[in-house]
């Protein structure tokens, strides 16, 4: 067994999750305490429970628990990559342009065509734009260009 | 017998052109909004609410459209969620175990039909329910106090830990991760804010639909993205009507029991549709789930929540329309509603205006029914859906997330973190951590502590309060009994253990 | 098959229609900071149905909801984006003035926005079960004082909000400790309502509107209305607080801000406008079906009354360590 498995992984961040909680929650006091649990005694208690199963998770890790192989992992890597620019485009640049280019750049990454990546982003992008703003009136930001 | 004049005199009501027409529009209109994540019925309602005062409907054909878009979002959810894997609601994810598992093997015409034949059995019964006990469960109702209600979710849990299977500390991380995220946020109960780093957005406590997104959604584009096999649908058999309800039959059962524990648990004003839906799904495996197939595809696994769902939906009428107490975030735009048309819901409902009370009765009637007529012949084309080569399909699903995450709130920090539980989410099912305990975690953790320190603080810190009641003490012994009960019968029968819940990650294996 | 689907296709493709149809003009803004199906929402929805009514406007009010924070998202929302934005009103109520004087919307306050009108309120009401022993706020101070730990009070909203503060506030007159009235939060009025019921609170606090129903149905009694004068309708029977010698009141208040940046003339506008709505016959009728007494404060009428609100609220707010 390797000893850098993904359940190992995992189980050392959930474990720094509980214990980052649970020293947070330590801190919480109040003025007006109506219960004799208060606000930190189910935090605690969550916390206790996560700590709990990810240390047995890290000391005991399943054997077919293994990182994704290197190529998947780069295309992973550049979708949430994209996820990040469209979160921050999409205030600036729109609604429908910065969707129109992020489903047609995931689109490539899925492995369509150049054009029918373009189309099929251009077609989501508006189709969506229908149906939420103008059918749901729902406020989407129309951008610098559009608005 | 009156209740069933007044229940006919109501149908008379209902059948009416107009009110047809009404139905059909609201059931189309639901079920389209539904199918987008996040919206919900509570938005479409709204939306709807102030064409219904334009147009001057009679409060009755109002509220036969609403009736309608309330089943028909709720119908719209289970198709994107069994084809998609994108429940809009906690209901849904219960759901989204086997329904999307059926999919993944060719078999979502018929878990879509299953989904719309089972809501139907569940609409149907539960409208029995509400016609013949509705008084009788309104006393039952005020007397689930905060005691009962932990209890009830303690019971919830156990079912939960009663099935734990082939690696029960990842069970254990899953749950106790969604009961810590479940305290992000304001506490009433101190007015405190818990776990916020100072930012406003995270008052309000997780966004369930942000976490779920991104846990099932997002993490299954990254998913699909490995390669291989992941997310190649198998093309899709699509049989006839007939034949589809011929198959569903066979789960004619679950879906009555299902709906039995749903239309129970949506009396509870605040339990809901996801507690009912769960209970329903676990209770269901322990009593038909002999070769362990449920979370691998079983149509059961699908008709058992979808019937509570929709039962739970009719049961959540009773406290609005007796005790004028909207018990979800659905049934207080409901109130809202009926407020607008001059009709106060409340104990004198049922003798000043019966024809309201039971035209409801007979349009949620019809409601259902209206769905099921236009849903199933339309299963063929929504799974055609399912055709879209890849490359158009799951981009398609990414953006639909990111619309759903952003429109309600127009907050960035929703998409930062859907992105997030997006990557948590795919890394936690590569490693074979199952998902729905987190949900429930999420869900079930906030009501949870509420009632416990609810129940504390009315008795002034005496924790006998919790086992003071002789309703509280049955829901407890049912809880022992639903968690030790496996457990023994595992050890008779071994390789019996029911164990698909935990496995299953979002019906991803 | 396919003639469903052409079917399908058309009749969602007239609904769409229909609703960009509905919404093609749209101008005018009313945030509710809350989903629909509350008081926030309603406030919006109910003038927008009575500008459009009396075509007040050149275009239609567009009503949208922005939950979170308990109002909060909507207030940094136009504080931060729409500073200058005069075709927008956000509704509001003193669980808005109540969160900016406990300091709960970070550290924006009631200077940062303009305080445009109040157009009507509800009023706070102590209630207890139908065969309680208390009838009045006599009966109930003095059980508190003998006892204080005997009369558990619940409500709709958290430790320090709304319904918490009218007992306090009835507590502070009554000259009894703030700390020893046990109050216990439930997720809204209903909840606690049910609660009351059920036998496990023994003071309902919250809105009149929120016990019609119970009340007509005679399953709840009122211990005192807290309004500054008798109201009417079905709690006509019931005196307030002041009739009975505490001096306390609870105006829940239903009202707008809107951005702290619009030119005077723009205000102006909204100010008139609501003056017009609420002198008019649809809103009378909107206000009744709703069960909303009259209640109207204009332009800086109303803005040095939130102020005053706000001073006052933070003070008890300090005053009973809710805030340091």
């Amino acid at each position: 067994m390797k000893l850098a498995s993904l359940d190992r992984v995992l189980g050392v961040a959930f474990f720094a999750v509980a214990a980052g909680a649970a020293l947070q929650a330590r801190k919480f006091s109040v003025a007006f305490l109506i219960d004799p649990l208060g606000p930190k005694g189910f935090p605690l208690l969550a916390a206790t429970l996560l700590a709990a199963g990810s240390l047995f998770v890290v000391l005991r890790p399943d054997r077919r628990s293994e990182f994704p192989e290197r190529a998947a992992a780069g295309r992973i890597a550049a979708a949430v990559a994209s996820f990040v620019i469209y979160a921050l485009s999409v205030a600036p640049l729109g609604f429908f342009l910065s969707t129109a280019l992020e489903v047609a750049f995931l689109a490539r990454l899925f492995g369509g065509g150049v054009k029918a990546s373009l189309a099929s982003g251009a077609l989501t992008a508006a189709g969506l734009w229908i149906l939420f703003a103008l059918v749901l009136g729902l406020p989407l930001p129309a951008g610098m260009i559009f608005g | 017998m009156e209740a069933i004049q007044h229940l006919a005199s109501g149908f008379a009501v209902a059948l009416q052109p107009l009110n047809v027409i009404l139905a059909f529009v609201g059931v189309l209109v639901g079920t389209t909004v539904g199918m987008l994540p996040g919206i919900g019925p509570i938005n479409a309602i709204a939306v709807l609410i102030p064409i219904a005062f334009a147009l001057r409907l009679p409060p009755e054909s109002a509220l036969i459209m609403l009736a309608g878009i309330y089943y028909g979002s709720q119908y719209g959810n289970s198709i994107s969620t069994i084809l998609l894997n994108v429940p809009g609601t906690a209901s849904a994810v219960t759901t989204a175990l086997d329904g999307y598992a059926m999919t993944q093997s060719g078999r979502a015409a018929s878990a879509l039909a299953v989904s719309a034949i089972a809501s139907f059995v569940g609409g149907t019964l539960s409208i029995f329910g509400l016609v013949l006990f509705a008084p009788l469960l309104a006393k039952w109702a005020i007397r689930f106090g905060p005691a009962e209600y932990f209890a009830l979710m303690v019971f919830a849990f156990a079912a939960l830990a009663g099935l734990a299977g082939a690696n029960r500390a990842k069970a254990l991380v899953a749950t106790s991760l969604g009961l810590l995220l479940a305290t992000v946020g304001f506490d009433p109960n101190s007015g405190l804010a818990r776990f916020t780093f100072g930012e406003m957005k995270l008052l309000d406590g997780m966004d369930f639909v942000v976490v779920t997104i991104g846990l099932f959604a997002v993490s299954e584009v990254f998913r699909v993205l490995e390669g291989g096999e992941a997310g190649r649908l198998a093309a899709a058999a699509i049989g006839s009507v007939m034949a589809r309800v011929r198959e569903a039959v066979a789960a004619a059962w679950t879906m009555v029991r299902g709906s039995v524990v749903g239309f129970l648990v949506g009396v509870l004003p605040g339990a809901g549709g996801t507690v009912a839906s769960f209970m329903a799904y676990a209770t269901e495996q322990r009593l038909v789930d002999r070769r362990g197939t449920f979370g691998s595809g079983d149509m059961r696994g699908v008709a058992a929540p979808e019937a509570a769902n929709n039962a739970a939906a009719t049961g959540a009428m009773i406290p609005l329309l007796t005790l004028g107490i909207p018990g979800s975030g659905t049934t207080a735009v409901l109130l809202g509603a009926l407020l607008g048309m001059n009709v106060t819901p409340g104990p004198l409902l049922l003798e000043q205006r019966p024809e309201v009370f039971w035209g409801l009765a007979a349009s949620m009637y019809l409601g259902n029914a209206m769905l099921l007529v236009l849903n199933l012949p339309l299963v063929g084309v929504f799974v055609r859906v399912l055709e879209l080569p890849r490359w158009a399909l799951f981009p398609g699903v990414a953006a639909l997330s990111f619309v759903a995450v952003y429109a309600v709130n127009q907050s960035v920090l929703d998409l930062w973190l859907m992105t997030g539980f997006g990557v948590v989410g795919y890394l936690m099912r590569r490693a074979g951590f199952p998902l729905a305990p987190l949900i429930l975690g999420l869900v079930l953790g906030p009501l949870m502590e509420k009632n416990v320190r609810r129940a504390l603080a009315l008795s002034g810190g005496d924790w006998g309060v919790l086992f003071s009641s002789p309703l509280a003490i049955a829901l407890w012994i049912l809880a022992a009994a639903t968690a030790v009960l496996p457990w023994l019968v595992s050890r008779r029968g071994a390789g019996r253990g029911a164990l698909s819940l935990l496995r299953a990650e979002g019906g991803s294996q | 098959m396919n003639l469903w689907y052409r079917g399908w296709l058309l009749l969602f493709l007239a609904v769409a229609l229909a609703g960009c149809q509905a919404r093609r003009q749209r101008s005018f803004e009313c945030i509710a900071p809350a989903n629909p199906g509350g008081g926030w929402d309603l406030t919006c929805r109910l003038i927008a149905q009575a500008a459009g009514e009396l075509r007040l406007l050149p275009a239609t009010l567009r009503v949208t909801n922005l939950p979170g924070a308990g109002g909060g998202m909507a207030f940094a929302h136009t504080v931060s984006v729409r500073n200058r934005d005069s075709s927008l009103i956000v509704a509001a109520s003193p669980a808005t003035t109540l969160r900016l004087a406990q300091g709960q919307y970070g550290d924006l306050e009631a200077g940062d926005v303009r305080w445009l009108a109040a157009v009507g309120a509800e009023y706070g009401v102590l209630a207890v079960a139908a065969g309680a022993p208390w009838r009045s706020l006599d009966d109930l101070v003095s059980a508190w004082r003998s006892n204080p730990g005997r009369i558990v009070v619940g409500g709709g909203s958290a430790v320090g909000g709304q319904d918490h503060m009218k007992v306090l506030l009835l507590a502070d007159r009554a000259g009894i400790d703030p700390r020893s009235i046990r109050y216990v939060p439930f997720d809204g009025g209903g909840e606690a309502l049910t609660a009351l019921l059920g036998g496990f609170i023994q003071v309902f606090s919250g809105e009149a509107s929120e016990i019609e129903a119970q009340l007509e149905a005679g399953n709840v009694a009122v211990v005192a209305v807290l309004a500054p004068e008798r109201l009417g309708g079905k709690l006509a029977g019931f005196p307030t607080a002041k009739e009975q010698g505490y001096d306390l009141s609870w105006i829940t208040w239903r009202g707008f801000y809107v951005p702290r940046g619009i030119s005077d003339s723009a205000y102006r506008r909204w100010v008139d406008l609501m003056r017009r709505v609420v002198q008019s016959e649809p809103w009378r009728e909107a206000r009744n079906r709703y069960g909303i007494e009259p209640f109207a404060l204009l332009g800086s009428d109303f803005e040095r009354f939130v102020r005053a609100e706000v001073e006052t609220l933070r003070g008890i707010s300090l005053e009973l360590g809710l805030i340091r």
